[in-house]
């Protein structure tokens, strides 16, 4: 059960609304707020399994620890991604890296393109800005003959 | 320090700031990074890696300006290092190395502040005197080249003063002087450097200096940035002086540190490593043999002598900070509050201070005069506390008594006067051989400026006076042979 669910996080947006939803739940159980359970249902990732976990709390409070413990791999990209595009990129991390990885997108047009990863504390930088700033020189002065010739 | 792009490339791994309690930074992430190591922050401030947890990282930070939280770290593969060099004479950095005048860092030879102290066979006993400048030391608790002698007393017992003339009797010396200014005011730290510049002696000297109000990093830093300046002049072949002013702060900087780092609490709410963490500092002081600069295969004799000073509180001397630095010391002095309050300068209690290594370093005559002294000052004051019986004191006591206080005149010495050894010779010759007799405190005193003065400015007076006092094995011959020459001081 708790699998579906998790398979269906890609990224770390999507667990933290999971995670608010659950803490919503938990707190709505024990009060018999009825109301704002049937709320949570419907509106929820949880969906129809949700009514089943109400039934067992301690399967809530397991679910909320292991949404928490997902580990997450960072992109900074220099472009705001679709969903599609979001979705893609997470069956792949799924398909190569790991089944339970989630995604953190940050955006910084600096990079210009490629993507600066990090992962557990691991850093690389495979973004276009490094290896146009190690060939800077040649560029600028590539530019400037052509502007220049233009002129 | 290179940009933090750079660390980030070159060794691929980044943290993240979790938590801040201030100068104490937790960062997650980092996974490969070490103890004591610095990092780096993306907003340009430094740390170093206090201890490692399966969680997070403890970092100290350098900086007075916090950090935010979710700031990027990364790690620089390096440990907190000073730029060394000869440029330092003269100036006062702080304890990252930076010129506080100019707020720049010059370029030397680059040396971790925290290193291991020189093994046993790179040490030599210690059996040169060091002149303090300041009689009652020098006659009675005398010191030695590679000395570690604990400065002891209480607040405002003139243990300042005393070691501003210590770095002056130094420097006159030829030594080097590092002097440590462990979380003190800025007027006083402003005070010491116009002291030496007003002496003429700064351009001899280097200062490390940390604000009390300078984050508890930097000043836990403070000695060890001395002790490695210390260092670098000794393998220049130059003997050097480090006063460390004062260990009792430093002591619960470090404490406050490990309170916020959580760390168990011992004595005193102290932790269990703060004997090691002076002791491996005094360690680094001491009498070395070490290679000749540009001869490796040449070695040479050079001493780093260590004055820590220690803060009492009433007058204890069984606190624990202070029993602890008594230990791991080669001595102490202690400044008694009583003698100071009596008017006494300075207020050395020669009964209350210890010399374990100083005696093997004076000449006979010295250590002659030594004994001599020791012994007198006992009988002074078992005399004196005969007197309070309202007792009759036969003739020899009532003498005894008068040089007793003429005694106490020649070892009172103003904070800006330096007494050469010699001269204090001499006093202490004439009086025990009755050149000076039947004269008053206020005369002898008279008498003492005259020495100095004459001594200072005439090489004739000053060459006759050192052979006088070198000729001399014992102090017998060497009173016969200042009656000899009686004329020679009563003329003056």
């Amino acid at each position: 059960m708790n699998d579906k669910i998790i398979q269906s996080l890609h990224t770390v947006n999507d667990r933290d609304t999971l995670l608010l939803e659950i803490s919503t739940l938990m707190k709505a159980v024990p009060q018999g707020n009825n109301k704002v359970i049937d709320e949570s249902i419907r509106q929820s990732t949880l969906g129809s399994l949700g009514e089943t976990l109400i039934n067992d709390f301690t399967k809530l409070e397991k679910l909320k620890k292991v949404i928490e413990s997902l580990p997450v791999i960072k992109l900074i990209i220099s472009f705001q991604p679709r969903p599609k595009t979001t979705s893609r990129i997470h069956d792949w991390i799924v398909g190569n890296v790991s089944d339970s990885l989630l995604l953190d997108i940050q955006i910084d047009p600096r990079v210009i393109g490629g993507a600066e990863i990090e992962h557990f504390g691991k850093y690389i930088d495979l973004g276009l800005r490094k290896r146009f700033s190690k060939r800077e020189d040649r560029i600028r002065k590539t530019i400037s003959e052509a502007v220049f010739a233009e002129i | 320090m290179q940009a933090f792009k750079h660390y980030l490339d070159t060794y691929g791994e980044v943290g993240y700031v979790e938590k801040v309690f201030q100068s104490l930074v937790y960062v997650r992430g980092l996974p490969k990074v070490r103890p004591e190591e610095l990092v780096m922050f993306e907003s340009g401030e430094i740390g170093q890696v206090l201890s490692l947890t399966p969680e997070f990282v403890e970092v100290i930070l350098f900086s007075r300006s916090s950090v935010d939280i979710e700031v990027r770290v990364a790690r620089t593969n390096e440990t907190v290092s000073i730029d060394v060099g000869d440029f330092l004479l003269g100036k006062t950095i702080s304890p990252i190395g930076m010129n506080t005048a100019t707020k720049k860092v010059n370029k030397g030879e680059l040396r971790t502040v925290r290193q291991k102290p020189l093994g046993v066979q790179a040490r030599k006993n210690i059996h040169e005197p060091f002149i303090t400048g300041v009689s009652i030391v020098d006659m009675v608790v005398s010191l030695g080249k590679g000395q570690r002698e604990l400065v002891v007393g209480d607040r405002k017992s003139g243990k300042t003063d005393f070691l501003l003339q210590c770095a002056e009797a130094a420097v006159r010396q030829g030594i080097i002087c590092i002097y440590a200014a462990i979380a003190k005011k800025q007027a006083d730290i402003v005070g010491i450097e116009n002291h030496f510049k007003e002496r003429g002696i700064a351009s001899s000297i280097a200062m490390v200096a940390s604000g009390s109000s300078d984050p508890t990093p930097l000043v836990f830093l403070t000695p060890y940035t001395a002790m490695t300046i210390a260092e670098y002049f000794r393998d220049q072949g130059k003997n050097t002086l480090v006063i460390l002013d004062d260990m009792t702060a430093h002591a619960k900087y470090y404490r406050e540190l490990t309170l916020l780092a959580k760390r168990f609490p011992g004595r005193s709410s102290y932790p269990g490593d703060i004997f090691y963490i002076h002791a491996q500092l005094m360690e680094r002081a001491g009498n070395f043999i070490v290679p000749k600069k540009g001869k490796s295969l040449e070695k040479q004799e050079v001493s780093i002598t260590c004055l820590p000073v220690a803060e009492l509180v009433m007058g204890d001397l069984s606190g624990y900070i202070q029993t602890n630095l008594m230990s791991m010391t080669d001595g102490h002095l202690f400044f008694d509050n009583n003698l100071y309050n009596e008017g006494r300068r300075p207020a050395v209690n020669s009964f209350l201070s210890v010399t374990r290594v100083g005696r093997q370093s004076q000449t006979p005559l010295v250590r002659s005069i030594s004994r001599i002294i020791s012994k007198f000052l006992v009988r002074q004051r078992d005399l004196e506390q005969f007197m309070h019986f309202g007792a009759e004191l036969s003739d020899d006591s009532k003498e005894d008594l008068a040089r007793g206080e003429l005694l106490r005149e020649i070892f009172n010495q103003p904070a800006d006067e330096i007494v050469p050894v010699a001269i204090s010779i001499i006093l202490i010759g004439g009086l025990w051989g009755g050149i000076w007799k039947d004269i008053s405190s206020l005369e002898i005193g008279n008498m003492k400026a005259k020495l100095l003065k004459r001594y200072g400015e005439d090489a004739v007076f000053k060459q006759e006076i050192d052979t006088l006092v070198g000729s001399s094995e014992s102090f017998d011959i060497f009173v016969k042979a200042i009656l000899d020459k009686r004329e020679l001081f009563v003329s003056i």
